[in-house]
């Protein structure tokens, strides 16, 4: 286990590395120069020479393989550069916000675990049911709605029972746990209504495979009880895919919650990745890249663990 | 020369006595208390107010601060006094000398003096290395500032300058503390320490920006306990769900019916036409576009008469023609003299004739070209559509392209495009500051269009200099008809501005611009 451990964490950093090169490079293609948008883009009155001195302090007039040393030097050291519109540490930047949206991330898990699960097992174990139909239509319908217009939805919904909308900025969770909780279980519903479809769907068919495996039919002739055949034959197995569902979605909610983010003015990381590409500020946009880069590929070294604790077979495979 | 001297006296009699009222017109507080909140949609890059251009930096920076003077808002472009307790021009028109109040403090407790205002002033119009002064071009007619006391100021100009009175009222003019700069001439950019109504809190970067009252503030008309200002998207959910009070840039007709109908009697607005006018810049240097009867063709095609009314129900912009400079204030073209030049007359069919006539003559006829646009629904795609079917109806094949912002922005600069959207905001009702735009692209940049025309530049400099009403109205006038005639930048309309509010908002009064009486001086709330 220890081996297959530390193979699997030397093979994040050459992901991490190759990342890092290709977001660099390929941002570097895109059209776009911030200190025009910081200085000209509403008008004004500011000379050619001026723009071109502030390029020159920001370093965007240095030979892009020099600009590429600078970036990939200061790496090891967690050293992102600065943000080239607040010219504060892209570290800080991120840092300041990925909070929000880890909070989020992690509620929409909980609500999306909380939902799938009775949803998932229930429409296996009724299939062909009313009950079966009408949580597929729920869960089908979750999947193709988009977050984003459900967000909306609820705002409205929000609006009409209560009359106003929870109060602008953050508020600590560890400072004030109801009004947090106000203000963040709408993004999490929002979320968590298409993750929990995607992790019901995903459980429903896994349950339905393993409840045809022979070692259930064996468990079930054997006379073992239902319950015990379907919660610690079926669903433990069942549970393998399932994790990795859960993994790779919570994953994806670190960067993925540009919309939900912006739709309920909430400060995280989302909102940023739109700023950042808005204003063009190349910095903080690869730094954002990478940092969610970062925990797509934490989060996969975790499932991968953990189906190598969960299945022996994994482990010993070279 | 006479007439110079006589009317530099005038202005100075005027300027003293209109400097009288230390209040000035702002009103004092009915209700002292609360917090405002308010929303704004995008987000300073520092707080530097000199070297920004950014409305955001104004909407949450500029209640810090002090400029020397300001405006009487009720009857704007007058101007009163801020720190400024008195001021006079010299009779030559190359010196002012402005007495301090005495009893202005930094929020820091560091009581304000004539040193703060010559190291300011020092900062805009000679910045040292390393620091960025966006409307340094403004004030090359300033050429040393001289403190004979700590409360009084000597501004000495090497040419008279009609501009400099408006400029002092400039609000990015922010009167910063000598100390501060002489730690560190760019300290500025991520500290604030003014003399304004309200002290810096807090900035949650991407959130939130809190202020509170500053018990010492030299006019005592800061109503308020604390503002919130709040980074938002769209304006009219946090106003319908309360988590705004106000949003101080402009609102498009669609969503002020909206918060109509879901705020009713809680909702209120103030409008105004706004100092930005919206243009379209010719690449000049594109082939057909060096041919100024094509430049005219395009502008006799767009019917300002019949289409800007109908516009004007959908985006936030004017419902009337206008020439560069805003209609109505005193150094624009009257509507009569505007009606008669090429691609203002009333008559649209005519001036789809005439078009056709010289579109022929030049052998343009059925015309392709690129019309740049940016990726903003209000107001840039409603004018673009309107644009594109006003020259089809001449018989031009215009292609639209819609870029985000970067790419719009490089577009712009690099002069890609045949025909572009394009925007000059002014801060102040002053033809130095309207007409620069259209100077030739080598003294500014920012003439998209890519023209240089000596005869228009030096006209701008005639006007600069010259400190008699009339005389520098007629040359403005010589200059507004020139460059219209030309059409480098075809004038398409000035922008509506609707401020939003919900009703416990009182005391606020809405400027031309939205770069203007961003202070909160005066509102107060009311239940």
């Amino acid at each position: 286990m220890l081996a297959y451990t530390i193979r699997r964490i030397l093979l994040v950093i050459p992901t991490l590395l190759a990342v890092a090169v290709l977001v660099f490079f390929v941002l570097r293609v895109v059209p776009g120069d911030i200190v025009e948008i910081k200085l000209a883009a509403e008008g004004g009155i500011i000379s050619a020479e001026e723009i071109q001195k502030e390029k020159e302090r920001l370093g965007l007039d240095d030979p892009i393989m020099v600009q590429f040393y600078k970036y990939m030097i200061g790496l090891p050291r967690g050293d992102l550069g600065i943000s080239l519109w607040t010219e504060n540490n892209v570290s800080e930047e991120i840092m300041s916000r990925i909070g929000l949206s880890f909070e989020l991330a992690i509620l929409s898990t909980i609500l999306a675990v909380l939902i799938a699960f009775p949803l998932g097992t229930i429409s296996a174990l009724y299939r062909g049911s009313i009950l079966d139909y009408v949580i597929r239509i729920i869960t089908i319908g979750g999947i193709a709605v988009p977050s984003f217009w459900f967000g909306m939805l609820l705002i409205m919904l929000i609006l009409a029972t209560f009359g106003n909308l929870p109060p602008l900025g953050t508020i600590s969770i560890f400072d004030d746990p109801k009004t947090n909780l106000y203000q963040m279980i709408w993004p999490a519903l929002s979320v968590g209504y298409r993750y929990s479809s995607v992790v019901a769907r995903m459980l429903r068919s896994s349950i339905l495979e393993v409840l045809s495996e022979d070692y259930i039919r064996t468990a079930r002739a054997k006379g073992v009880f239902e319950r015990i055949v379907i919660v610690k034959h079926g669903m433990r197995n069942a549970l393998l895919p399932t994790v990795t569902v859960i993994g790779l979605e919570f994953a994806f909610l670190l960067g993925g919650l540009v919309v939900t983010e912006s739709v309920f003015n909430l400060n995280g990381i989302g909102k940023l990745f739109v700023d950042s590409v808005v204003r063009n500020d190349l910095n903080l946009l690869q730094g954002l890249v990478l940092t969610v880069a970062t925990g797509f590929v934490l989060v996969n070294l975790i499932i991968d663990l953990l189906y190598a604790a969960l299945d022996p077979r994994i482990r010993y495979q070279k | 020369m006479r007439s110079i001297l006589r009317s530099a006296a005038i202005a100075a009699i005027a300027c003293i006595a209109s400097s009288t009222a230390f209040a000035g017109s702002h009103s004092s507080c009915p209700t002292q208390g609360g917090t405002l909140k308010y929303g704004v949609k995008a987000e300073p890059p520092n707080y530097d107010m000199h070297g920004t251009n950014s409305y955001a930096v104004m909407h949450f920076v500029a209640q810090h601060y002090s400029t020397l003077l300001t405006f009487d808002w009720e009857n704007f472009p007058n101007l009163e006094g801020d720190i400024a307790k008195s001021w006079e021009m010299a009779e030559d028109g190359l010196s002012y000398t402005f007495k301090l109040h005495e009893n202005v403090k930094f929020h820091d407790g560091t009581p304000l003096t004539s040193a703060d205002v010559k190291a300011s002033y020092e900062r805009i119009a000679f910045p040292p290395e390393g620091v960025l002064s966006q409307r340094k071009a403004l004030y090359l007619s300033l050429d040393s500032i001289e403190t004979p006391d700590d409360y009084t100021v000597v501004f000495k100009l090497n040419s008279p300058d009609a501009f400099m009175m408006d400029g002092f009222a400039s609000p990015f003019n922010a009167i910063y503390s000598a100390k501060d700069i002489a730690k560190d001439p760019n300290w500025h950019k991520k500290n604030v320490n003014g003399t304004g109504p309200y002290k810096f809190v807090e900035h949650v970067k991407g959130e939130s920006y809190i202020g509170e009252k500053y018990d010492d503030f030299h006019h005592g008309d800061n109503c308020l306990d604390r503002t919130e200002g709040y980074r938002i998207k769209g304006l009219v959910e946090p106003l319908v769900g309360g988590q705004i009070m106000a949003e101080w840039r402009a609102t498009a007709p669609p969503e002020v019916k909206t918060l109509q109908e879901q705020m009713g009697d809680d909702y209120t607005n103030q409008s105004k036409t706004l100092m930005t006018l919206w243009v379209v810049s010719l690449n000049s240097e594109s082939e057909p576009f060096k041919d100024v009867r094509v430049r005219q063709a395009l502008n006799l095609c767009i019917d300002r008469h019949g289409g800007l009314p109908k516009l004007a129900k959908i985006t936030f912009t004017a419902p009337r023609p206008s020439g560069y400079l805003l209609y109505d204030t005193k150094y624009a073209l009257p509507d009569d003299e505007l009606y008669q030049l090429v691609g203002f007359g009333k008559d649209a069919e005519a001036n789809r004739a005439k078009a056709k006539e010289l579109l022929k003559e030049a052998g343009y006829e059925g015309l392709k070209f690129t019309y740049s646009n940016r990726a903003v629904a209000h107001p840039y795609d409603h004018i673009a559509i309107w644009l594109m079917s006003e020259w089809k109806k001449c018989g031009l094949n215009p292609e639209m392209i819609t870029n985000p912002t970067s790419k719009f922005v490089t577009i712009r600069k690099e002069g890609n495009f045949d025909a572009t959207i394009d925007w000059a905001p002014s801060f102040l009702p002053d033809p130095t500051v309207m007409h620069f735009k259209y100077l030739s692209r080598d003294v500014n940049p920012s003439n998209y269009s890519r023209a240089t025309n000596r005869e228009l530049d030096a006209l701008f400099d005639a006007q600069k200099g010259e400190v008699n009403f009339e005389k520098r109205k007629a040359i403005v006038h010589e200059f507004e008809k020139k460059a219209l005639e030309e059409a480098y930048v075809l004038p398409i309309t000035y922008t509506d501005r609707v401020v939003s509010l919900n009703k416990k908002v009182k005391g606020y009064v809405i400027a031309n611009s939205h770069i203007l009486n961003n202070t909160f001086r005066g509102i107060y709330l009311e239940d």
